[in-house]
């Protein structure tokens, strides 16, 4: 099985780093999966996913109704509830996404699981995480951990 | 002054937060309406400091949607900043991968973003105006060409840029790869597939928008209208180049109006701040400011595709400049002023990209193995302009002695147009609220009218759910909430 771990995110945008920051950490970690990182958004994303059994995608998230640091753990469809119609600039919503990718005929990943870290700030440059997000890290990298090596 | 205000906000931001306000006067009719670009907050004061040499990895990350030419206008800039010109081969290079990742993003703009509109039809609902009605329209094949030539316009940047997202090549005084033949002739066929794929979508454009009476009468109407100066980058010859030349900017009426070197943007740029927002509105200094209307007395001008036709007296490859004559022709000559037509206009550089692309892979200098100069002089300041999908990019850089950054300033392709997006979407907004009445279609007209400029509006965050919804909030003059409209 061919599974891809993509951290997203934005290294120099504080707390929106927190993806590619936990990418990296998995990377040392877990042997048999590819881990990629990037700042994709859109319609781009299926790009890079294509020709993958499996896809964990690790991000940020905004809710503002849990803690910073506090890992949520998603599929596509949980998404749903908060996306709706772009006004589509470039801003294409992952759900959407995988909906056109697939009536496109993209070979897209059967298991999509989504860990997405609640952040405080992501408006403003820097290369540091909150404190609260930082301490989350080691947790969301070994439940990742788990889960990949669960599956092999 | 007595007003009344209208927001369009999205309330999650994935690129930046786009925030569309349209202000009332007293009567209740459109004063003025503006598009809230995001600033880049904190990104001078996270450059400085820095050595110079960083900058071409850490400015493409400003951006999810255009790194490459951030990496291009940084690549140039240290060029500039250690005085040191690149050898040919590597000139050649950069501009390769940066004709690939033109015709990529003007590609991914007009069948996925802007192009709906048209294809699709501006009158079909929100749901349908994306890429799936564009395929519903054109067959699922030509969506497979569009996913397909994509992918291998990308993959030229990957290998010559060294990196899947944020390519790393540029270094001042040339590239860090040079192009093997077995890559050459990869590149010589995707160059000339782009070719055929730009041919099929000015072919499909015309067939459905040109050939339907009533989307001409939309692109030629008034609403979409405005008589201002154009900026581009043009070369030896006065043709549209992305990567190098001087800056020319041309008149409402479409004489050249100045042409300079990139050191001198500032004895031609300023910018305009009002006091309700953080925007900044450049313009051109020598014709001054005179608020947000258009006309030769007003120094608003646009950047990007149309503008940066306009602003040129042809394209430097025949196909292209073949298009271009036939889109003049359509328009009654140059320039036009057609908001709409910056579709029509990314396709014709859709397809300058791909020759320019193809030209460039079938130049055997560009495998001479000398693909770097090694700077020696010491570091002070360093300007470097290119052309994004989005227009025209400055970046500007000041150092020490160390080639240690004092001082960046950047002016980003949007923003040059952000005068121009505020009074498109202000023409836009008068036709549908009067009296205080907002009447049905504002979301649309007002979504035609900045999508058109492709605005990036990215420079910013990446946080899911990643969707921007469209909310249009309407104020009275005193500002309070009097309705919300959501799409």
């Amino acid at each position: 099985m061919k599974t891809l771990v993509l951290g997203l995110g934005n290294p120099i945008l504080s707390d929106d780093a927190v993806g590619i920051r936990i990418a990296r950490e998995l990377r040392k970690r877990v042997d048999g999966v590819d881990v990629e990182e990037g700042a994709v958004a859109g319609i781009t994303i299926l790009d890079h996913i294509q020709g993958y059994d499996s896809l964990v995608i690790v991000d940020s998230i905004k809710t503002g109704k849990s803690p910073p640091g506090h890992l949520h753990v998603l599929r596509p469809e949980d998404l749903d509830c908060v996306t709706r119609p772009s006004r589509s600039h470039h801003g294409l919503g992952l759900v959407r996404a995988l909906s056109i990718g697939k009536r496109m005929g993209y070979d897209l990943p059967d298991t999509i699981r989504i860990y997405a870290v609640e952040v405080l700030r992501n408006d403003e440059f820097g290369e540091d995480l909150s404190p609260q997000v930082e301490e989350s890290v080691p947790a969301v990298v070994e439940a990742i951990a788990s889960y990949l090596t669960e599956r092999q | 002054m007595a007003n009344k205000r209208v927001t369009i906000d999205p309330i999650t931001r994935l690129e930046g937060h786009g925030k569309i306000e349209i202000f009332l006067d007293d009567e209740g009719n459109v004063d003025k309406a503006f598009l809230q670009v995001p600033e880049l907050r904190g990104f001078e004061k996270f450059s400085e400091g820095r050595m110079a040499e960083e900058m071409p990895r850490i400015t493409p990350k400003i951006c999810g949607v255009c790194p490459t030419t951030h990496h291009m206008a940084s690549g140039k800039t240290l060029d500039d900043l250690f005085n040191v010109d690149p050898p040919p081969a590597a000139k050649k290079i950069r501009e390769l991968v940066n004709s690939a990742f033109m015709a990529e993003d003007h590609t991914l703009h007009f069948f996925f973003l802007g192009g709906p509109d048209f294809i699709v039809g501006p009158d079909a609902p929100a749901g349908q105006r994306n890429i799936l009605g564009v395929i519903e329209k054109v067959g699922l094949d030509a969506g497979k060409k569009v996913i397909e030539i994509r992918r291998r316009l990308r993959d030229i940047i990957t290998k010559q840029g060294g990196r899947v997202i944020h390519p790393v090549c540029n270094l001042p005084g040339g590239v860090s790869k040079g192009v093997t033949e077995e890559d050459r002739q990869e590149y010589i066929q995707t160059g000339k597939d782009a070719i055929d794929f730009s041919q099929f979508a000015l072919q499909a454009f015309s067939d459905i928008v040109l050939e339907n009476e009533r989307y001409v009468n939309i692109i030629t109407s008034d609403v979409y209208l405005h008589h201002t100066y154009y900026m581009g980058l043009v070369d030896e010859d006065n043709k549209v180049n992305f990567y190098d030349g001087e800056i020319r900017v041309v008149d409402p009426d479409g004489e050249e109006f100045a042409k300079f070197d990139a050191h001198e943007y500032l004895d031609h740029i300023e910018e305009h701040v009002e006091p309700w927002s953080y925007i900044k509105f450049p313009f051109l200094k020598n014709v001054g400011w005179k608020g947000f209307v258009d006309g030769k007395d007003s120094g608003v001008y646009r950047v990007a595709p149309l503008a940066r036709l306009n602003a040129s007296d042809g394209m430097a490859t025949p196909k292209a400049q073949e298009a271009y004559e036939q889109m003049y022709d359509v328009l009654g000559g140059k320039p036009a002023h057609n908001t709409l037509a910056y579709h029509w206009a990314r396709l014709i550089e859709l397809l300058y990209a791909s020759e320019r692309l193809l030209e460039l892979a079938e130049d055997e200098e560009i495998l001479d193995p000398k693909i770097r100069n090694i700077p020696t002089d010491t570091p002070d300041e360093g300007v470097g302009v290119v052309e994004a999908p989005r227009g025209t990019l400055y970046h500007h850089y000041k150092t020490d002695d160390r080639g240690v950054l004092t001082d960046v300033n950047l002016i980003v392709a949007t923003v040059n147009n952000s005068a121009a997006i505020s009074m498109s979407i202000a023409r836009a907004a008068e036709k549908v609220i009067s009296g205080r009445e907002v009447a049905d279609g504002l979301l649309n007209l007002v979504e035609m009218a900045f999508r058109a400029y492709d605005p990036c509006l990215a420079c910013a965050t990446h946080s899911l759910p990643g969707e921007t919804p469209l909310e249009v909030r309407v104020y009275d003059h005193r500002r309070e909430l009097l309705q919300t409209l959501t799409r």
